[in-house]
């Protein structure tokens, strides 16, 4: 009988420690959580990368700025306006936007509002809007307020108009624009924001410069509307004086 | 055999007179019987014989001299029964002395085998099929890895060496593939405890798709000394291997390794072979048209696109100093062929075994040296290893220790494409890429003046032997397998037992490519130069196994018989880790200094960890009614770390099912049936790691053409990996029925084991496409299945016994399918792009056989007709399913003669169907050397049933006769870049004949060994690989070969790998 309770303890110690036993499956490889300046310049570099590689690319081309090499194919189909929804820079250019640049920006976003760090907080909407912008510019109805919920399971976003997004990206900035700005921790974003050096004073600019051109877009089609907020902006905003753009890296040689 | 035959006559004879003489005893008086039991084979007596008064449980044991003496009722009568012997029933009589001679039983009947978890059962009780070889059935001839000498002997398994080369790894795909992204290797279990069996490629940093510089060293079951190895057995189906779980999906070796035995006199077991390889199947060349492009001569062109060879003295190559080489201008018979030498490998192994009344000890060291027939040593092996056992005990206790130790050194040359990146060229590119009438040996000095980078006669083609000796993959191993085993009987039939093995290895790899500079100025300085590199890999990897058993064995009488059960209650824990650290220098500032400091920047470094546990907790219960009908019921539980920590459990239940349905036939021609039955659950692994999502050093998206790396600028960044954690992850699971028959008739002559399996494996683990707006786009998750199924035969004939000969025949044939029933459309896969070349993709396509080829097709008027362009090419179509990498069956036929000591065997393997992508036939239709590449001779000629299409300006389309002949073009037409259909030529059809084995054994009779004080010896030549037919359309490549490593990017197909091997060799085994 002694023997017997030995052999069924051995035979369920492994069950008694199981769980902590088995708990080894936490990559070791990758870190799971990363301070929030270090997914600045991804969120940034990723948007800037694809407006300017993709879309940037094929409106040159459609505007006719840009033409090909007359011993080139590449673009051929931008050229001859053939661009397919298949293709890569449409297609490749959609994901990287969604996964890459503006998901890791909503990740900051969402920690920014958390912390009420409004100074991150205006950086990542202004750039949130500026990307959204384009989508809708290209897509036309995208996905907005059910976006980079896939944690949360949701993989079939609702797919707001461009109406819609537009009306939500021009609160967003409004929001952005009349948080408290003063101790703002510029001094630990200024190396990772590779846009503006996180000076927050061209942010609340780029922000605005945001909003004309939201409402520019839409002079036309809500002329009542955008006559009013342009004089409200107008009144009180200050506007880009300086380059957003990315110009920290070098050319390799060819 | 005459003297048994005239013993038994004698006592036969005897029996009757004395039973004529002797009066009977009055019925119902029990009598005093006694006698001897001795052996048909040699008249010696045999002790331990069972004799037993049929009827009832009454019975004694021969003793030492094989005698016996029992009381008995005068009109009983006597069951004689003992293993490896027929069972004899002699009628009492009332004689008082009964002599016995058994004949001994030559097959499988009371076999015992080993099954999972180490338990040895009777071959008679199992429900499902097992393929056993001890090593006298493998020692034919040499291995270096143990595994492929059970190329085709199992049916069901596909086995084959991924390349000639050494260390080359095997592939074992048992009853066909059921998984695509996970392993597809089964579980490798050494005396109870699982091996690691990583296949080390040469390229961790890239997928096992890549063609790029690849090397093979092995896959780790290849380490084990085949010396060591006592019997091998192979579990299929998963009511075999369902007791190991979540990892024997794919089935099971099981390997019992040679021990010492108590009183055991001393044993020294010494072997020696030597091989001699020479290279196999080369593609076969054109003989008519050489060095030159598009019907023109030229003379720094790789390719056989040129005029006639008219046997001419043509100047050929690059001049230099004032000179030039003076060649005919004719085809080189072994131009390529002579590049390869002879390869050698010599192996040697000692093993000393024995016992005392308390110990068995066995200890073995075995050598082999390798080289290859790659030129010089760019290829060789060399392997040592040491095994230590002991085992003691008594009847109550045992234990027993084994520990083995590997080094294992190898240098490799690497196969499929080179690059200028650093790594160099790849040697058999090189060679594929030389015309048909250039002795390659010639250039063998790539430093005299003609030779050299700068003024090589090939101005894209690199000096092969500046390749092999310049560039170079070094690997070493060091591997220690080691357990210790204890049991302990405690009461009656209750024992416990645990047993703990682990399996640990650490290798270090060098890659290094030169620095290849070119003189400003030379003719060969068009060419890239290479900056060099150098790459350094270390990695370890380390199993850690415990089973905790507790057996408990019974009897019971029911009626007049018996139930004997057998209840096995087990706990396993297992861990299993691997690490490694992985440097690339490139741009070396020294030259011929291979070190990842010779560089002015930073070397790229990246590491690796992975580590994973499981727990289980399984039992079995084995009933055996009457020796005739068996039933085991068996169930497993894993708990695994790499499952969602609220999920990780899964249960793998199994049942199967033998009857002997002879026992209650009358005896006939059907010496022996056993009917077969068995339905189980096994499992494949879920990856380590994919539950949750996690970050990594940003890369960014470049418009489609590559990825921008951080850091950038100075600036480091990080971005959320695009992969989503899932919380439901499962392992792959498998449900495999099987039902089988084995018959034997005509006491043994003819034996036929059939067999049929449907194996349905679902929740195959794929990363399914999510929407990119969720803000990841893909989920590592189970969807999907894919159904195996097939029949397995085996028939073994003995047609002729003749006093002291013997003529044995084994056939085997296996017809398997494997087909991809279903992956998700909803979730995004549709298909699966298992690997692919320039435009062959290999895919998994749902509703289709496992493994198709995607090619384009030509492009057809609604008539049928070929569209051609305006260069007469056929145009590109639609992308069909051209062929399917699933062999349409396979069977293989052993015929053994023996005499005396003399055993002569051959071993001929035919595979019909299936296909492979074949890069060397690419290489060779791009260069003009195939002996495919000179349709009409190579004289214009127009497209049969061709037409071009027109389009008017309205948009009507009509299709003209095409009058646009290939003409100086053939190059194009071959190429599959300028005339995409033909890429099907590509796609070889793995049909082969191969006479695989064929081996000669002389054992020296008994008496003149012992004259010397030896026990056995045996000497052998064998030799492999001797003969290969493939149909036409193959006139390329061995199609038993690959260079995506031994899984299902394996199956693809070949990137320019190194030819298989064909062996000769001599081997001597003395016991003394």
């Amino acid at each position: 009988m002694k023997h017997f309770t030995i052999i069924l303890s051995l035979l369920f110690f492994g069950l008694s420690g199981c769980d902590e036993f088995l708990d080894v499956n936490e990559n070791p490889n990758f870190p799971d959580d990363v301070e929030d300046y270090l997914l600045l310049p991804s969120a940034q570099a990723g948007v800037a990368g694809v407006m300017s590689a993709d879309y940037g690319l094929i409106g040159s081309f459609w505007a006719q700025h840009w033409a090909q090499n007359n011993t080139s194919s590449q673009y051929q189909t931008f050229e001859t306006y053939t661009l397919s929804s298949n293709d890569n820079r449409v297609d490749g250019s959609y994901l990287s936007m969604y996964r890459d640049g503006l998901g890791d920006n909503e990740i900051i976003h969402k920690k920014a509002e958390q912390e009420e760090n409004w100074g991150l907080y205006l950086m990542t909407s202004t750039l949130k809007a500026y990307g959204f912008q384009y989508l809708v510019d290209f897509y036309g109805n995208v996905p907005y307020d059910e976006a980079f919920k896939g944690e949360e399971g949701n993989f079939t976003p609702v797919i707001n108009t461009g109406e819609q997004v537009y009306a939500s990206i021009y609160e967003l900035l409004n929001t952005a624009l009349e948080k408290d700005l003063d101790g703002f921790a510029a001094a630990r974003y200024r190396q990772y924001d590779v846009l503006l050096d996180a000076d927050i004073d061209d942010w609340v600019d780029f922000a605005n410069t945001m909003k004309l051109r939201i409402i520019l877009r839409q002079y036309a089609a809500n002329t009542a509307w955008a006559n009013t907020e342009l004089t409200n902006l107008l009144a009180e905003g200050t506007f880009l004086t300086r380059d957003v753009a990315l110009t920290n890296f070098e050319d390799v040689d060819s | 055999m005459n003297r048994a035959v005239m013993l038994v006559v004698f006592v036969a004879v005897t029996q009757l007179m004395l039973a004529l003489i002797q009066p009977y005893a009055l019925s119902a008086q029990d009598i005093q019987v006694s006698g001897m039991v001795t052996s048909s084979d040699d008249g010696s007596p045999l002790p331990g014989v069972y004799v037993k008064i049929s009827g009832t449980n009454n019975g004694t044991a021969t003793d030492i001299d094989g005698k016996f003496q029992l009381s008995v009722p005068a009109n009983a009568k006597l069951l004689f029964s003992f293993i490896g012997y027929k069972e004899q029933e002699i009628e009492v009589h009332g004689q008082s002395v009964i002599n016995v001679v058994l004949e001994t039983d030559v097959t499988m009947v009371d076999e015992v085998v080993v099954t999972a978890l180490g338990i040895t059962k009777s071959k008679k009780s199992l429900g499902y099929a097992v393929a056993d070889f001890s090593n006298e059935d493998l020692e034919n001839r040499q291995v270096i890895d143990a595994t492929q000498a059970l190329t085709g002997r199992v049916a069901g398994v596909s086995i084959f060496s991924t390349s000639g080369s050494p260390g080359a790894s095997t592939s074992v795909i048992v009853r066909g593939l059921s998984s695509i992204t996970q392993s597809t290797q089964p579980l490798y279990i050494i005396d109870g405890v699982p091996v690691n069996n990583q296949y080390a490629s040469g390229n961790s940093t890239q997928a096992m798709t890549t063609a790029n510089l690849t090397v093979d060293f092995g896959n780790a079951a290849s380490d084990i000394n085949p010396a060591d190895i006592e019997t091998i057995s192979v579990l299929k189906g998963a009511a075999a291997t369902s007791l190991y779980g979540s990892r024997a999906a794919n089935g099971v070796i099981l390997i019992t390794t040679k021990s010492g035995k108590k009183n055991q006199n001393l044993k020294v077991d010494f072997s020696s072979s030597y091989t001699v390889t020479t290279v196999g199947r080369l593609p076969y060349y054109q003989k008519r048209f050489g060095q030159g492009w598009s019907g023109h001569f030229a003379y720094e062109e790789n390719g056989s696109w040129g005029p006639v060879m008219d046997g001419a003295m043509r100047l050929t190559g690059n001049v230099v100093d004032n000179s030039q080489r003076l060649m005919p201008f004719k085809f080189q018979e072994n131009g390529l062929r002579d590049f390869f030498e002879y390869g050698s490998a010599f192996n040697n192994a000692i093993a000393i075994s024995g016992g005392t009344d308390k110990i068995g000890y066995y200890v073995s060291f075995a050598n082999t040296t390798q080289d290859g027939v790659i030129p010089g040593d760019a290829d060789v092996l060399n392997r040592n290893s040491l095994t230590v056992k002991a085992n003691g005990g008594n009847e109550k206790t045992r234990i027993s220790f084994s520990s083995s130790y590997t080094n294992k050194k190898i240098s490799a040359v690497a196969t499929g494409q080179g690059d200028d990146a650093g790594g160099g060229k790849a040697v058999f590119q090189e060679l594929l890429g030389t015309p048909v009438n250039h002795y390659i040996p010639l250039y063998r000095d790539y430093n005299n003046k003609f030779d050299n980078l700068d003024n090589y006669f090939n101005l894209y083609t690199q000096n092969p032997y500046f390749v092999i000796n310049e560039n170079g993959n070094d690997f070493e191993q060091d591997r220690l397998i080691s357990s210790l085993d204890l049991s302990r009987k405690i009461l009656g039939g209750l024992s416990v037992s645990w047993r703990g093995g682990v399996d640990q290895y650490s290798n270090f790899y060098k890659r290094y490519g030169a620095v290849t500079h070119k003189t400003p100025g030379s003719p060969n300085s068009s060419e890239n130069d290479v900056a060099g590199m150098v790459k350094e890999e270390g990695r370890t990897v380390s199993q850690l196994n415990s089973d905790l058993l507790i057996t408990y064995d019974g009897k019971l009488n029911i009626g007049d018989q018996f139930l004997e059960y057998n209840i096995v209650l087990g706990n396993n824990i297992n861990q299993r880790t691997s690490t490694r650290l992985t440097t690339i220098a490139r741009g070396l500032v020294v030259p011929e200094y291979y070190s990842v400091t010779n560089i002015s920047g930073s070397a790229d470094v990246s590491t690796y960890r992975e580590k994973r546990r499981s727990v289980g907790l399984f039992g079995t219960v084995a009933l055996n009614l009457g020796d005739f009908l068996f039933v085991q019921f068996s169930g497993r539980n894993d708990w695994s770390s790499t499952l969602p920590k609220e999920n990780n459990s899964f249960f793998y239940p199994g049942v199967n099912l033998g009857f002997i349905f002879s026992e209650f036939l009358p005896k006939g021609f059907l010496t022996y049936g056993k009917l077969r039955a068995g339905y189980a659950l096994a499992g494949n692994d879920a990856p380590a790691y994919s539950l949750d999502p996690f970050y990594r050093a940003a890369i960014l998206r470049n418009g489609g053409y590559g990825v921008t790396n951080y850091p950038v600028g100075g600036v480091a960044a990080f971005e959320k990996y695009r992969q989503l954690g899932n919380p439901n992850l499962k392992n792959e699971l498998s449900k495999d029925f099987e039902i089988g028959t084995e018959l034997r008739f005509f006491s043994n002559r003819i034996g036929l084991d059939l067999a049929y399996y449907k194996k349905v494996t679902t929740d195959l683990i794929f990363d399914a496409t999510i929407a990119g707006s969720s803000g990841f786009d893909i989920q590592t998750t189970n969807l999907g299945q894919i159904t195996n199924s097939g029949i397995e035969l085996k028939l073994d004939l003995n047609p002729v016994r003749w006093g002291d000969f013997r003529w044995d025949l084994i056939y085997i044939y296996t017809k398997g399918n494997t087909v991809l029933d279903e992956l998700s459309a909803e979730l995004g896969v549709e298909e699966y792009v298992i690997n692919s070349a320039y435009e062959t993709e290999f895919v998994a396509i749902p509703g289709e056989q496992l493994g198709q080829f995607r090619i384009p097709d030509y492009k057809y008027s609604p008539t049928g007709q070929v569209v051609v362009g305006d260069n007469g090419l056929p145009l590109e179509g639609e992308k069909i399913l051209y062929a399917s990498s699933v062999p349409d069956y396979k069977m293989s036929l052993t015929n053994s003669f023996s005499f005396k000591g003399i055993n002569f065997s051959f071993l001929f393997d035919y595979q019909q169907g299936g296909h492979m992508y074949s890069n060397t036939a690419n290489s060779c239709f791009w260069s003009g050397n195939s002996e495919q590449s000179v349709t009409n001779d190579r004289r214009p000629w127009v497209i049969p049933n061709s037409v071009r299409e027109i389009t008017d300006e309205e948009g009507a389309v009509t299709y003209v006769e095409n009058t646009t002949p290939i003409l100086g073009n053939w190059h194009e037409y071959y190429n599959s870049n300028t005339n995409k259909p033909i890429e099907r030529n590509r796609i070889l059809e793995k049909t082969y004949v191969k006479l695989r084995e064929v081996s000669l054994n002389y054992s020296l009779p008994v008496s003149l060994v012992e004259k010397i004080k030896l026990t056995t010896i045996n000497v052998g030549v064998y030799g492999t690989n001797l003969f290969l037919w493939t149909p036409a359309s193959n006139s390329f490549i061995d199609p038993e070969m690959s260079t995506f490593g031994n899984g299902i990017e394996g199956l693809f197909g070949e990137f320019d790998g190194l030819p298989q091997t064909r062996t000769y060799g001599v081997k001597l085994n003395v016991v003394f």
